[in-house]
């Protein structure tokens, strides 16, 4: 029995249909591909970014915000860790390091964030071009940032978000002046007569640039965290006219700080540092155990996706199967003649399920590519919009998904070729 | 070499008894016409003949191979073994060359034609059927005598034929007529149902019914 010639037949019958059902069943396939294989990209996405950042030690208060603005660079309003305490944390001898950050300004669309040059390297395994910053008014830039070595950026008050949304950045420090939050709770220097735009404080020339992180810090211009606690009037963290940056601080000199990054020696050391430092006056975190508990709560919220998926591609499945249905309907003659000729009913019924399961086939295999290709732009744009690198990849699990909805499209055929099967022949030669 | 037997023949569809046919002898060598008007039961006495059908009541004998009595299978192994159908309306596949069309019999129960290929082809050369690369470039005639040639792949010893010159002009309906006559010739046992007078003049039996009986015999 060789159904193959009667079935090359029938599809080359109605191309059109035949295109449309399949491209049907490629945006079912698709639809649910781009769905997976995003939810896994942002999944990847974010735990890589926060894979540098191992134990995050801050003021009392929200982890999810600390992990926003440390990690992807988010504005936040956290609280500061007072000086003493952070010059403690940052002179801990059970950490491999600990690097201070401190965030709140800006250059264009690029979050100003102060940090040591030990930590840039750390971030970024080191530098693509120049040399790290080595006075208090240079910056290595990530990746992103526009602008050459040598070049000057002028530094605004207020995160970039603030600014594009048109908040007055003055009035925003005044607003938050007396909640000790870190980008706004101290005097601006223009308030104290430091800067003649009340609005940006000085300059600052780029002599590096950080290889790409595939993280938000692609797009920050970092600073020595001096540059930061001077340009808010805080000090240094050194004497006066000390134009030392980074570490050694001095206790009594210390400003506070919105984060510090730690490294543990080890994973007991890890668990020693976050039970050391979780106390009334600070918090310590794991932020990849913050993810993991945002990707649970993120988990039911890709079920729910999933689930509305699931439900969209039964409903492209079920109306290709009424057309396929009402296609064949207008073909029963033709199986009704190979009736007549001699073909056992086993034949009809085996040609009507291979003719639905080449569309099912074909659209699915088509749906792969579609997918990953959608997958490919969602991540683009989230990209864009988050500057954390998303890798949308096909996997086993979008693979299973297509084989799943192939399994279902061949079951589904059974119901077509089971009609034609028991179709009578005479009503069809009518 | 096929001989007919027909005995208390009687199948009635909702609408009323179709056919009711008390006794038919058919001799192989003979091509059969049934006439009639329409709705006289012409069709349906081709379909309870060719097993298409199952009578209610009644023998359907090919040489001792009573197709009423067969389940539906077995009367589709019959058909595949023994008769080739011709229709009206060709119903050939004009997606697929002639040659594929006249092949389509033989892989009802193998994967392979290729067997049957020679056979095929000469089948087209005899019936004059140029090997056009799709069915849709011949002319109703051509289709008709693709339509035969597939009806003779498998070398049947019963060929159907229901109106075979109803859609063809006068010329191509004669050449069809004439191949029908040409296949009883060869001792195929051809029963063809037509209205068609030139296929009448040719038939070595004429089967007149009315009402789904038959009233002249000649």
């Amino acid at each position: 029995m060789n159904p193959v010639p009667f079935v090359r037949a029938l599809l080359a019958r109605n191309p059109r249909t035949i295109r449309l059902f399949a491209a049907l069943v490629a945006l079912a396939a698709a639809l649910g591909i781009a769905v997976s294989a995003q939810e896994r990209a942002l999944r990847q996405g974010s735990a890589r970014a926060a894979d540098r950042f191992d134990l995050i030690v801050a003021a009392p208060g929200s982890q999810t915000d600390l992990l926003m603005s440390a990690v992807f660079l988010r504005p936040t309003q956290v609280e500061l860790l007072p000086g003493p305490l952070a010059h403690r944390v940052l002179s801990d001898r059970d950490a491999e390091f600990a690097a201070p950050l401190a965030f709140g300004d800006s250059h264009g669309d690029s979050p100003v964030i102060g940090t040591t040059a030990d930590f840039v390297a750390h971030l970024s395994g080191g530098l693509a071009e120049g040399r790290g910053f080595a006075r208090i008014d240079e910056a290595v830039v990530g990746a992103l940032v526009e602008g050459e070595i040598g070049a000057a950026l002028a530094i605004r008050h207020g995160h970039a978000d603030d600014v594009a949304a048109g908040l007055d950045a003055d009035h925003a420090a005044e607003a938050h002046e007396h909640e000790h939050h870190h980008d706004h709770g101290h005097d601006h220097a223009a308030e104290d007569g430091h800067h003649e735009d009340g609005h940006h404080h000085e300059d600052v020339v780029i002599t590096g640039r950080m290889r790409p992180t595939g993280t938000p810090w692609d797009r920050a211009v970092v600073v020595p965290v001096e540059y930061i606690w001077s340009a808010h009037v805080m000090g240094t963290g050194h004497p006066p006219g000390d134009e030392r940056i980074g570490p050694p601080w001095q206790a009594e000199l210390m400003p506070g700080l919105p984060a510090i990054v730690m490294k543990p020696a080890s994973v007991a050391d890890a668990y020693g540092l976050r039970a050391r430092y979780r106390t009334e006056a600070s918090t310590a975190f794991f932020p990849a155990e913050t993810l993991i508990e945002l990707y649970a709560v993120m988990g039911d919220a890709t079920r729910v996706m999933l689930g509305l998926t699931l439900a969209a591609q039964v409903l492209i499945v079920a109306a290709i199967l009424a057309g396929i249905l009402a296609v064949l309907d207008l073909q029963r003659r033709s199986f009704a003649v190979l009736r007549a000729l001699g073909a056992p009913r086993r034949y009809v019924f085996l040609s009507v399920w291979l003719y639905v399961a080449v569309m099912v086939l074909g659209g699915a295999l088509a749906g792969l590519p579609l997918g990953w290709a959608a997958s490919q732009l969602v991540s683009a744009l989230i990209s864009r919009e988050t500057g954390v690198a998303f890798a949308a990849t096909l996997g086993w699990s979008e693979l299973a998904m297509a084989g799943l909805l192939v399994l279902a499209g061949f079951l589904l055929a059974l119901l077509p070729a089971w009609r034609v099967y028991r179709q009578p022949v005479v009503e069809g030669l009518r | 070499m096929a001989r007919l037997s027909v005995r208390g023949l009687r199948h009635a569809f909702a609408a009323g008894p179709v056919v009711a046919l008390e006794a038919l002898e058919l001799e192989p060598g003979r091509l059969t016409v049934l006439t009639g008007p329409s709705g006289s039961g012409k069709t349906t006495l081709l379909y309870l003949l060719s097993g298409l059908i199952r009578p209610q009541a009644g023998a359907v004998v090919w040489d001792g191979v009573d197709l009423a009595r067969l389940p539906e299978r077995a009367r589709d192994r019959w058909r595949r073994g023994n008769a080739g159908f011709v229709f009206q309306d060709f119903h050939l596949l004009p997606e697929l060359s002639p040659l594929q069309n006249v092949l389509m019999p033989a892989r009802f129960a193998a994967f392979s034609a290729r067997r049957h290929a020679g056979r095929g082809a000469e089948l087209l050369r005899r019936f004059g059927v140029p090997d056009r690369r799709r069915v849709a470039l011949l002319s109703r005639g051509e289709r008709q005598r693709t339509a035969l040639a597939r009806a003779l792949l498998l070398d049947p010893a019963v060929v159907f034929a229901d109106e075979p010159t109803a859609s063809l002009d006068a010329a191509a309906g004669r050449g069809v007529a004439e191949a029908l006559q040409a296949l009883a010739a060869e001792g195929r046992c051809v029963i063809a149902a037509s209205h068609d007078p030139d296929l009448i003049a040719l038939a070595g039996r004429r089967l007149h019914l009315e009402h789904g009986r038959i009233e002249v015999f000649a």
